[in-house]
């Protein structure tokens, strides 16, 4: 595997790791996994801390830019969209396995607050429409 | 004596020690690394900007997380405008080393790394003081481990420190005066329930 592959997978990993660990701390309810926050903790700080060891486990990764290192600009670029991705799969996993637990509280301020009782999709349904029919198709699943 | 004698005095001085104790070699290793440090401090931005308890934290925490990241690129442009300018050879070109780093081809002065460091740090610095005095530490130890690894002397790190704090403050005074630029941005990712 090469050095950009791997960088990349460590941030996808730690970032959905730090994102549990904060929705925790912040209480943003709706983008936990896991349906008790003890638990989100726990998978939060293995999440962020496993990628670290695995990828720093034979030590510094000291490789030029020209042999294969990546240089800081592709960090910064690789960061950006690992830690998009890694929002990305929160939402969409957090979406279905919160559908359930939803109250529909909606509230009055935009942003990351609106999620301590809403899922993502929800709000983005609420506020722009879209995702109506993965929204259906979840409440038919449910009341069956 | 000039400066640039005293630096490489110092250089050596701390230089000389590499090969002494091997838990010291391999601590170093894993600080001055390309990855160890700028990831675990992009990670505590991403944890400030989405963990916050109220609205005031909130905008308190992600206006300091923006401080962050726009200090960094404005350090990066400086240090590749300073590099343009003047080419500083790397003390392995110039003296006799212990090298525990791969060779970097770019100018020695200033230190990129050290820049981005302090950079982040002084962006917290806005949030919360004591973190931000943690990750000083942690930045000066980066910065300390560049010396030791044979990489850069040690004007080299203070200028690259020099820059990352002046950037994050012309950047404070900046949004100071422009209010308006960092309200859009979050305003905007508020509007996608991203802030």
């Amino acid at each position: 595997m090469n050095l950009h592959l791997e960088y990349f997978i460590l941030i996808t990993l730690s970032s959905a790791g730090v994102i549990q660990l904060s929705a925790s701390y912040g209480s943003l309810t709706q983008i936990l996994i896991a349906k008790s926050k003890k638990i989100s903790i726990y998978i939060g700080v293995i999440l962020t801390f496993c990628p670290i060891v695995w990828f720093f486990h034979q030590g510094g990764r000291a490789i030029p830019d020209t042999d294969g290192g990546v240089p800081g600009f592709s960090q910064f670029l690789l960061f950006g969209a690992g830690s998009i991705l890694a929002l990305i799969l929160t939402f969409a996993i957090s979406s279905i396995t919160n559908h359930k637990n939803h109250s529909y509280i909606l509230e009055n301020k935009p942003g990351l607050i609106g999620l301590k009782h809403n899922t993502y999709l929800q709000l983005i349904n609420n506020s722009f429409g879209v995702g109506n029919w993965i929204l259906q198709a979840l409440t038919k699943k449910s009341s069956h | 004596m000039d400066i640039t004698s005293i630096d490489k005095e110092i250089f050596s001085l701390i230089n000389a020690h590499v090969g002494s104790y091997k838990w010291l070699d391999t601590l170093v290793g894993l600080l001055v690394s390309d990855y160890l440090i700028p990831v675990s401090f992009s990670l505590l931005l991403l944890s400030i900007w989405i963990g916050w308890k109220d609205d005031v934290m909130r905008d308190r925490n992600q206006t300091g997380v923006l401080l962050s990241i726009f200090g960094v690129i404005t350090a990066n442009a400086i240090v590749k405008i300073m590099n343009l300018i003047f080419f500083r050879p790397r003390p392995f070109d110039e003296l006799e080393v212990n090298l525990l780093f791969y060779m970097p081809t770019d100018s020695s002065f200033p230190s990129n790394p050290a820049a981005v460091a302090f950079a982040i740090a002084t962006g917290i610095f806005h949030i919360n003081k004591k973190l931000a005095i943690s990750m000083y530490l942690l930045s000066a130890l980066y910065g300390l481990s560049r010396i030791y690894a044979g990489v850069c002397y040690p004007t080299d790190v203070i200028a690259g420190m020099a820059i990352g704090i002046l950037s994050v403050i012309t950047i404070r005074i900046f949004f100071y005066y422009m209010k308006w630029i960092p309200s859009l941005i979050l305003n905007q990712a508020r509007n996608f329930y991203l802030a």
